[in-house]
């Protein structure tokens, strides 16, 4: 930066101010969770957010477009809302909940035989352990209301009945969100059961549920989505699952480990009928390996045949890929295991009876001795591994790469109109500094920019606007002919 | 003055492409009908070599129809490539006015990118995500036991999702021009737009000054600009990282 100085005194201290304080400014640490993430992303977002407060500051803001500071806002909120997304779909009592549980290290999702997940639950790391509820509008509830009444689903109107939801419709539909803190895991596991319990009036009129948890083992940005499943007999809810799997990064199908059954086809198939270009984000999670008799002989022998069906182009249309992306698991026997210091000495502890039963099918004598054995055993590492690598690092690195293409581009913008405007300016120095000639001079030369570029920004508007017109012109053309070939 | 934009379409072309989509896909229509309708009831509590059969239907179905939809797309994609192709050649043909003004070229190419991009495989996907075993009225029909009844439904249903397909695709297709569009202009506009203002505003900056307050003013004005020069200054320095 060019050091000056100026005969004025005040306009002498105006400026060494401003330098202090820019400097300041540009200098100033930024304490942003938001984009920890990544380093190299972080890096860029922090120096995107200083530029964004530079460029507003008064004198400057007059010379940055709107169009500028919108992409600026575009490069921030696209470093910042770096989650990866992971659905969890399944039939009813197919491990959905038991294997959440033994991803998220305690029992938040609950084990009842009732089916308890009637709107989307979203489990992300957070500062604080909390629930945030999100409300159906007045609109989508009535949408969801027609749904159930034409699908006759005579369950959902009696229960909402029996339960007298009606009397308290309108205390929830369309009021914002709730934010619950909680300050143990068990009012946490008791709140995220108030609101999604298909027992309680209220879950009816919640859309979606965030737990926020401080203990997240699973990688930065990863968001477990338990959703209500493809098969809920009111379409407007299946439909959310539905949309909802085509948006996600990864989809974790849950089916019981032992022979597949036509129902279990119905959901796989299904899911696989929403990714239609991405079979490979699927992933087929084999539960319940433990409560097969033989659970390794019995695995080994039902996944010849599970394959079978996977690797049809009704689903991953390829048997390395249905080989790669089919993964056994026993949740339970894990959680069994992580737990076992808690109930090891309790010979009335029901885990450690169902734990001595998993172990005799085993042929498993000593737990100490064959305790890592048994936890590999288990998958749930190898599952969080997945995670990790296939789904959020390679998430990761592709986003990565989108960011830094677009920094690259703010950049050059900013940098380019940097250099107009300084050019600019130095001009005006040197104009000033050349007498009051120079300076009628150079007024003259202003107002022909102003014309050139009014001449200018009229012509190219015209162009592009003629452009536009002949392509929506065309566009509807061919719309035309598009739709006719269905009628 | 330049040319007026130019699109070299050939709609004989394209009407006779879609004519001959248009008959192969009410075939094939009329085939998965059929074939649905000579299957047994199937549910959720059928035999899972029933529902594969099934499956393997519907996913034939889909394979056709890929075939013959990717036709309209591809028809579609020569199309807005050769809108693109010509707000370039637009671009080209002045390009001491886009540099002059500092307008991003790569920005404008991104934006043809992201549109182009949006052109292809959808109206498959929706069709797909249609003959999904999770669509309760589809589910109805493979429920209902074989005969003319069914195969009826079943051409209704699939007639109707290749409708719908069709409609989701040319608002969709609407909606990505209108923002491209949007977007063009937000970025080419506003830029010469900022200009003018600038231009506009140094001169009536200077407008004020005259043989009397000449020196001081100047100084004012100098100040003001190293200001500006100031800031440009750190947000270069900030962008280096």
């Amino acid at each position: 930066m060019e050091n000056f100085s100026f005969k004025d005194e005040a306009l002498q201290k105006k400026y060494e101010q401003r330098v202090a304080e820019l400097k300041a400014l540009a200098d100033e640490p930024v304490t942003d969770s938001d984009h920890l993430w990544d380093e190299t992303v972080r890096r860029y977002a922090v120096a995107m957010r200083r530029t964004k407060k530079v460029l507003s500051s008064k004198g400057i803001q007059d010379y940055i477009t709107m169009g500028m500071m919108k992409n600026i806002d575009t490069f921030l909120n696209r470093c910042a809302n770096a989650e990866f997304h992971i659905a969890l779909v399944g039939a009813i009592k197919a491990g959905k909940s038991t294997l959440i549980n033994a991803l998220l290290g305690y029992e938040y999702a609950s084990t009842e035989v009732t089916p308890e997940t009637a709107s989307l639950t979203k489990f992300k790391k957070a500062d604080k352990n909390h629930v945030k509820i999100s409300f159906y509008t007045n609109e989508e509830w009535q949408e969801l209301w027609d749904s159930a009444n034409e699908a006759k689903a005579t369950v959902f109107l009696e229960e909402y009945k029996t339960l007298k939801a009606d009397a308290e419709k309108s205390k929830w539909l369309s009021s914002s969100p709730k934010n619950i803190v909680c300050d143990d895991k068990e009012k946490l596991v008791n709140e995220i059961k108030r609101w999604t319990s298909s027992k309680s009036s209220v879950h009816y009129f919640v859309k979606e549920v965030e737990v926020g948890l401080k203990d997240f083992e699973l990688p930065e940005g990863v968001v477990l989505v338990d959703t209500p499943g493809l098969d809920d007999i009111v379409e407007y809810r299946s439909n959310i699952t539905r949309d909802y799997i085509d948006r996600a990064n990864a989809v974790l199908v849950c089916v019981k480990s032992d022979a597949l059954t036509g129902q279990e086809m119905h959901t796989i198939y299904s899911v696989f009928s929403n990714v239609r270009y991405h079979p490979e984000k699927v992933f087929i999670i084999a539960t319940q390996l433990d409560t097969l008799n033989r659970p390794e002989e019995n695995w080994k022998l039902q996944e010849k045949e599970w394959l079978k069906h996977l690797k049809g182009r009704g689903a991953y249309g390829s048997e390395k890929l249905a080989e790669a992306n089919t993964i056994p698991v026993s949740a339970y026997l894990y959680t069994l295991l992580k737990e076992y210091d808690t109930y090891a000495e309790d010979d009335q502890n029901d885990k450690k009876w169902d734990l001595e039963s998993i172990l005799s099918k085993l042929r498993i004598k000593d737990i100490h001795e064959k305790y890592d054995w048994l936890c590999d055993f288990t998958n749930i590492e190898k599952l969080k591994r997945t995670i990790k690598t296939d789904i959020a690092d390679h998430h990761k690195e592709k986003l990565r790469e989108d960011i830094e293409s677009t920094y690259k581009i703010c950049k050059e913008e900013i940098q380019d109109c940097m250099r107009k405007i300084r050019a600019e300016q130095e001009d005006i120095i040197q104009t000033s500094r050349g007498g009051i000639e120079e300076i009628q001079k150079k007024k003259k030369e202003f107002t022909q920019k102003y014309k050139e570029a009014s001449d200018d920004k009229k012509e190219l508007e015209g162009l592009i606007s003629r452009l536009q017109a002949i392509t929506q012109k065309r566009a509807g053309e061919l719309e035309q002919a598009i739709k006719s070939l269905g009628r | 003055m330049l040319q007026e934009p130019y699109i070299p379409y050939n709609s004989e072309r394209i009407e006779k492409i879609l004519k001959a989509v248009g008959k192969t896909i009410a075939d094939i229509i009329s085939i998965i009908g059929k074939k649905v309708s000579s299957t047994d009831s199937i549910d959720e509590k059928s035999s899972v070599s029933d529902v594969d059969n099934l499956i393997e239907i519907f996913e034939t179905y889909k394979e056709e129809t890929r075939k013959k939809t990717s036709e309209i797309e591809e028809s579609v994609y020569a199309e807005v490539s050769s809108f693109t192709e010509e707000l370039e050649i637009l671009f080209d043909d002045r390009e001491t006015l886009i540099k002059k003004y500092g307008i991003s070229r790569k920005r404008i190419a991104r934006q043809i990118h992201h549109l182009l991009a949006e052109i292809r495989g959808y109206i498959d996907n929706e069709v797909c995500k249609s003959i999904t075993l999770s669509n309760q009225e589809l589910r109805n029909i493979i429920r209902m036991i074989p005969g003319k009844q069914k195969e009826q439904a079943m051409n209704e249903f699939a007639d109707r999702v290749f409708r719908e397909a069709l409609d989701t695709y040319c608002q969709h297709i609407r909606e990505e021009l209108s923002v491209f569009f949007e977007e063009i202009e937000e970025g080419v506009l506003s830029v010469i737009e900022a200009a003018k203002e600038t231009a506009d505003r140094n001169s009536r900056e200077l407008e004020n000054i005259n043989a009397d307050n000449c020196e001081e003013q100047s100084e004012q004005i100098i100040a003001n600009a190293n200001d500006i020069i100031i800031d440009c200054c750190v947000a270069e320095y900030v962008l280096k990282g």
